[in-house]
């Protein structure tokens, strides 16, 4: 162990070594100096911390050393990830998100010159080109070709890359209920149809209690960031995601590009909102047009390249969009709601800031009809009997407990029925081992634990650098020390292999290898003083 | 007398503006960033700055806190970031939660810390008694109250299953203000009030004991006990001057334990103002933070204000100056 | 302070020196039992500390894994890992004997820090007095207005989770109840009669504070710096229980954190009770020594 750990009085001791080595190598250029390795802070669950740790102790091995940086969430997200302010290395996991089945986020979000979220500051203006014209192909098979390419692209120049992929799970209460499914890849995210719409109560207790670790914030779906898919439950969308990764008709029947700009929508016949009004193409429209109009920051990235939305009929509509976009299908119309035109038309105050629980409008068409919400604690929502796709029992309750040891110990009373992604899942699966009435269900999810590099910086601007470093890349130990065995080793490439068609399974797979990398390391010039460090090429 | 309390109350004021500009400037310098959550599902740029604009978070820092000022002078603390409405609608039902486990925690434990701790002074010196009480009693302040809860928890809600293991109701229970009123909730209530009273007896304990320690020798005590009252009501007289002490060492501390109870309301998941305190700090809800700062630093200085006076009013060898 | 009632003239101009005091206030509190088994605890966790790299079996982070290749975890205490395995398959012994060193690191850095930064604003203010005093004390109030663990949090926010920042945090917080009363016995002190004879002496203010007035307090300073030792460790494990703490090294806190955010807190006893045990351990063993110094600065409640 090198440094990775700091025990405590053995800093300057360590300090001292590191002060006196310089003076041994004279052939060799500049030791390279000790690596920042960012990533998520303990508060985010110990898993990052342990992978960060597992993963530098082989990188170690390289003759490198590192000083770990734990960082808050939302200061990885606002510094790093879009800030710009990598200093060297971070290891970190972007959720398994239900827009995420759609390679974009993968290709172009995190990996496009100037994009957002591109914290690895790599540019290639061809790559660049590539991932975005593969959003224009209209045509499935052109663009999937597409999509490959890039991948492979990414692949021959090594920017950053994925570890591990995240496993969830379910747990849930099988004397109580039955039908639980699973909603592989995308982790068990409220608005799904699984496992929630297919659930079977077992009992009298016809209520399937959630225990949940948040809250939601609002109801107010143009303003709610967190808990998108409980909203969900009560606003339909248009379209869902199912678990074969494809996206299925919903409050939409059918929808086609009639030309590369624009979708034409057909609602399913006979819906009905919540207060007994008939949902209509009028509504529809009226919700995508405000949206566009207002443009809700919780909103801004899924609806940023809608036009306008215009009435064809009662049931059919046009969306028209800025660009053409193929992700519009799995990322917007499993994501957009519609709104009942008549309780929000004449409402003069901000849309965005309304409180629909005071109000009394938290109202939509969805499968769920809310009920009660106790801040901090418990939200109700009711079942709505005349969905088309209406859950059979009477209702979901969201406990909002905050810590895993209180979903642990609600799961054990039954007070909890079912419980996704918040108690460890290495802790689901252990209760689920000991106690005959808890079932368990594993996830995989495309979820996925990434390893950036800061391309604009020495040594990571040298492709045997980054080469070593992919090679010494002990996914493995990241899956089983790191995330108890509930990750697995990804894939090649930018692209989550569990997208299935959108993942390039012609990238030749990179085994771990120390001493290749360190062969990589000597051919390019590298080399490692008596105390086994390594310096950069000679000038 | 009048001077001095007014005097008192500018120097309160003063003391709680410091601590809210103290807290304005922590929070805005704070690497943190309020729109993470949304930057990291692709928030624009220009979105992002509607929101900043939104949250009165632009603009440079001096303007901000003149505007936060101004604000809070017409009683206006903002709204939450996260749940978009003002933040006293958010924090309301949280602080009648809190004061569910902090009021009768504290009087339960100081009272039955009063009781001990008279019996334990009145003791005879270095006898089993009286050392068996003291040891216990420190032994029990140096426990964290985490590790109350979790003692707690995993004797009598784990182990014997005599109490639910979190929150403040069982799902679907009683709704509204009639659910304080049930079984269920006492059922709830009790285990993170016994860790409330637990953490905040025995200092409460060792100080009446002290109290009445040195109130035994004094010579009204031998008088008392020279015309051949009964020992327990000689006790009584020896505590009741102890109380003094006691009272203006309670009002802070009410103050300290309402802030200190934050972990044992994450311990047993009760939805109280502390756990939203630390929930909003994490995400960054500065509003609702701020206002629970403010609304803790009012209360400790209003809390220090009573002890005094409350000194003044029972004890008459102070004089107001 | 019956000791020094009766000198002669010039001893009393003298004064005395404040080690010999302070060497005078540890020897009294030795004759306490219950403060001599509080210093025998210190003294057996000082030693674990210093000795803990030699004790520990593995190293604290290190991942056991089973013939199999598979990770050993939540194992419960075995010949060969004597106090089991926590969910991540490390050694509870190893990451249990690293947070003694943690806590007393912490308990220490904080005595001094304290008891420096509380003694000067004591002992200006109380000596002093005037705007000297109004100043020190207006801050003071201040900072008695602010909720211990709330702005804990918030300041490790702000900093940062590292062991250093925590420390910062802490002697922020409690160097402010010590000033006050360290003040308020400076003020008793100075209007002692031996004070003003030293004064008209023409004895210099750093002499009087040296000789006169430290030798007398070094008691209260001495209670305060074992209560603040106290709360600085009680401090430190509830913002790692939090999850606040750094995690780049074990602390007590720390571990019942990992075991409170896995879900393991109510079933693996042999990860959750060493710590536990180890803090109330140390707290009450302070608490003890305090107690020992709190008879002597109150004569009243001294055995006679």
């Amino acid at each position: 162990m090198t440094a990775t750990v700091r025990r405590l009085p053995l800093w300057f001791a360590t300090g001292l070594v590191t002060f006196a080595a310089p003076a041994v190598a004279q052939e060799l250029g500049e030791p390279v100096p000790a690596l920042k390795i960012a990533y998520y802070a303990a508060d985010m669950g110990p898993m990052y911390e342990q992978s960060a740790r597992v993963l530098s102790e082989e990188w170690a091995k390289l003759g490198l050393t590192f000083q770990m940086q734990p960082v808050q969430f939302s200061t990885f997200i606002s510094n790093i990830m879009v800030g710009g302010g990598l200093e060297d290395m971070a290891v970190f996991t972007v959720g398994a998100d239900p827009d995420r089945v759609d390679p974009t986020y993968w290709l172009h979000d995190l990996g496009a010159c100037g994009a957002r979220r591109n914290g690895a500051k790599w540019c290639d203006e061809a790559y660049t080109k590539m991932v975005q014209d593969q959003r224009e192909l209209i045509v499935q098979d052109e663009r999937i070709a597409a999509v490959h390419a890039a991948q492979q692209h990414f692949y021959d120049t090594m920017p950053w890359w994925p570890a591990t992929n995240t496993v969830y799970g379910i747990l849930w209460n099988n004397e109580k209920w039955e039908n639980v499914t699973s909603p592989a890849p995308v982790a068990a995210h409220e608005g799904l149809i699984d496992p929630w719409l297919s659930a079977k109560p077992l009992t009298d207790d016809r209520w399937l209690d959630w225990a949940h670790y948040e809250d939601v914030t609002t109801y107010n779906p143009m303003a709610e960031e967190g808990a998108v898919g409980w909203l969900r439950f009560i606003y339909d969308t248009f379209a869902k995601n199912n678990s074969e990764g494809e996206t299925i008709p919903w409050a939409a029947s059918a929808w086609e590009f009639t030309d590369p700009t624009t979708v034409k929508i057909t609602l399913r016949e006979g819906m009905k909102f919540h207060d007994g009004e008939t949902v209509t193409a009028d509504d529809a429209v009226f919700t995508l047009n405000k949206v566009v109009e207002l443009q809700p920051p919780a909103m801004s990235s899924r609806i940023a390249n809608i036009a306008s939305a215009e009435k064809i009929d009662n049931l059919t509509f046009n969306v028209k969009l800025k660009s053409p976009d193929a992700s519009f299908i799995t990322t917007v119309l499993p994501y957009a709601f519609i709104l009942p035109e008549h309780l929000w038309a004449d409402y003069t105050g901000d849309f965005v800031a309304r409180d629909v629980v005071a109000d009394g409008v938290a109202i939509g068409s969805g499968p769920f009809k809310f009920k009660t919400w106790r801040v901090n604690e418990v939200h109700e929502l009711d079942a709505n009997p005349d969905h088309f796709h209406a859950p059979g029992y009477d209702g979901v309750r969201r406990l909002a407990l905050g810590q895993a040891d209180a979903i642990r110990s609600a799961m054990l009373a039954g007070t909890g029925d079912i419980a996704t992604m918040v108690l460890p899942v290495a802790a689901m699966s252990d209760l689920a081992e000991q106690e005959d009435f808890l079932d368990f269900l594993e996830i995989p999810s495309h979820g996925t634990m990434l390893i950036w590099l800061n391309n604009e910086k020495e040594p990571f601007t040298n492709p045997a650098f980054r080469k070593a470093l992919r090679l010494a890349t002990a996914k493995e130990r990241a899956a089983i020390e790191g995330w108890l065995g509930f990750a697995v080793p990804a894939g090649e490439g930018p692209v989550p292999k569990q997208l299935g068609m959108w993942y390039n399974s012609n990238l030749p797979e990179i085994a771990f290898d120390i001493e290749a990398a360190r062969g990589a390391l000597a051919e390019a010039g590298f080399g490692w003083d008596a105390k086994g460090r390594l310096h950069y090429p000679e000038e | 007398m009048r001077a001095y309390i007014l005097r008192r109350l500018a120097q309160s004021v003063l003391v709680v503006w410091a601590v809210t500009s103290i807290m304005f400037f922590m929070f805005r310098v704070m690497p943190a960033d309020p729109t993470a959550m949304l930057l990291e599902r692709g928030l624009t740029e220009e979105a992002r700055q509607a929101l900043l604009q939104e949250w009165g978070l632009t603009g440079t820092l001096w303007d901000q806190y003149v505007a936060y000022l101004g604000n809070i002078l017409t009683g206006d603390f903002g709204s939450s970031f996260l749940y978009r409405k003002p933040v006293w609608e958010v924090l309301t039902p949280l602080i009648i939660n809190t004061l569910w486990i902090a009021v009768p925690g504290l009087l339960l434990g100081a009272a039955l810390g009063a009781v001990i701790g008279t019996a334990v002074g009145w003791a005879e010196r270095g006898g089993k008694l009286e050392r068996s009480g003291i040891f216990l009693a420190t032994v029990i302040r140096g426990v964290p109250n985490f590790v109350i809860g979790i003692a707690l928890l995993t004797i009598f809600s784990s182990t014997l299953s005599w109490f639910p293991g979190f929150g403040m109701g069982d799902p679907g229970a009683t709704t509204g203000f009639a659910r304080y009123m049930t079984l269920d909730f006492l059922h709830h209530l009790a285990l993170p009030l016994i860790a409330v009273i637990i953490y905040f007896m025995p200092e409460n304990l060792l100080l009446m004991r002290s109290g009445v320690v040195e109130n035994r020798t004094e010579d009204y005590i031998e008088l008392i006990r020279a015309k051949g009252v009964p020992q327990r009501r000689v006790a009584w007289h020896a505590a009741r001057n102890s109380m003094l002490p006691l009272i203006t060492w309670l009002f802070p501390a009410l103050a300290e334990t309402i802030a200190g109870i934050v972990v044992i309301e994450i311990v047993f998941s009760w939805p109280g103002v502390g756990r939203e305190l630390v929930l909003a700090v994490t995400r960054q809800d500065y509003p609702v933070a701020q206002a629970a700062f403010f609304l803790l630093a009012v209360m400790i200085v209003l809390a220090n204000l009573a002890a005094d006076l409350v000194y003044g009013k029972l004890d008459p060898r102070v004089v107001y100056k | 302070m019956n000791d020094i009632q009766n000198p002669a003239a010039s001893a009393a101009i003298q004064g005395r020196s404040p080690w010999r005091a302070a060497w005078d206030s540890l020897r009294l509190m030795m004759q306490d039992s219950f403060a001599v088994a509080g210093v025998a605890i210190l003294i057996l966790f000082v030693v674990t500390a210093l000795a803990a790299p030699l004790l520990a079996p593995f190293d604290p982070f290190k991942a056991m894994m089973t013939e199999t290749g598979r990770l050993a975890r939540l194992r419960p205490p075995s010949g060969e890992y004597l106090l089991g395995t926590t969910a991540f398959g490390n050694d509870v012994l190893s990451q249990f004997l690293h947070g003694f060193r943690v806590a007393l690191l912490v308990g220490l850095v904080a005595a001094v820090a304290v008891g420096f930064i509380s003694t000067v604003f004591g002992v200006l203010a109380g000596y002093f007095g005037g705007w000297i005093d109004d100043v020190l004390m207006r801050i003071t109030d201040v900072a008695l207005s602010i909720p211990t663990l709330p702005f804990s949090i918030v300041a490790v926010a702000l900093l940062g989770p590292s062991i250093e920042n925590i420390i910062l945090v802490i002697t922020i917080l409690f160097w402010r109840n010590g000033a006050r009363i360290i003040r308020s016995a400076v003020l008793t002190e100075r209007e002692r009669v031996y004070v003003k004879w030293a004064r008209a002496a023409g004895a210099s203010h750093f002499h009087i504070i040296m000789r006169h007035i430290l030798p007398n307090i070094v008691r209260v300073i001495f209670l305060w710096v074992t209560m603040s030792v106290a709360f600085a460790i009680l401090t430190e494990a509830s913002l790692s229980f939090l999850g606040l703490g750094d995690p780049t090294v074990i602390s007590w806190g720390q571990m019942l954190n990992t075991a409170f955010s896995s879900g393991n807190l109510r079933t693996a006893w042999w990860w959750v009770v060493p710590p536990s045990l180890a803090l109330v351990m140390l707290v009450s063993a302070l608490y003890l020594i305090g107690r020992a110094y709190e008879e002597q600065t109150n004569p009243r409640l001294r055995r006679r």
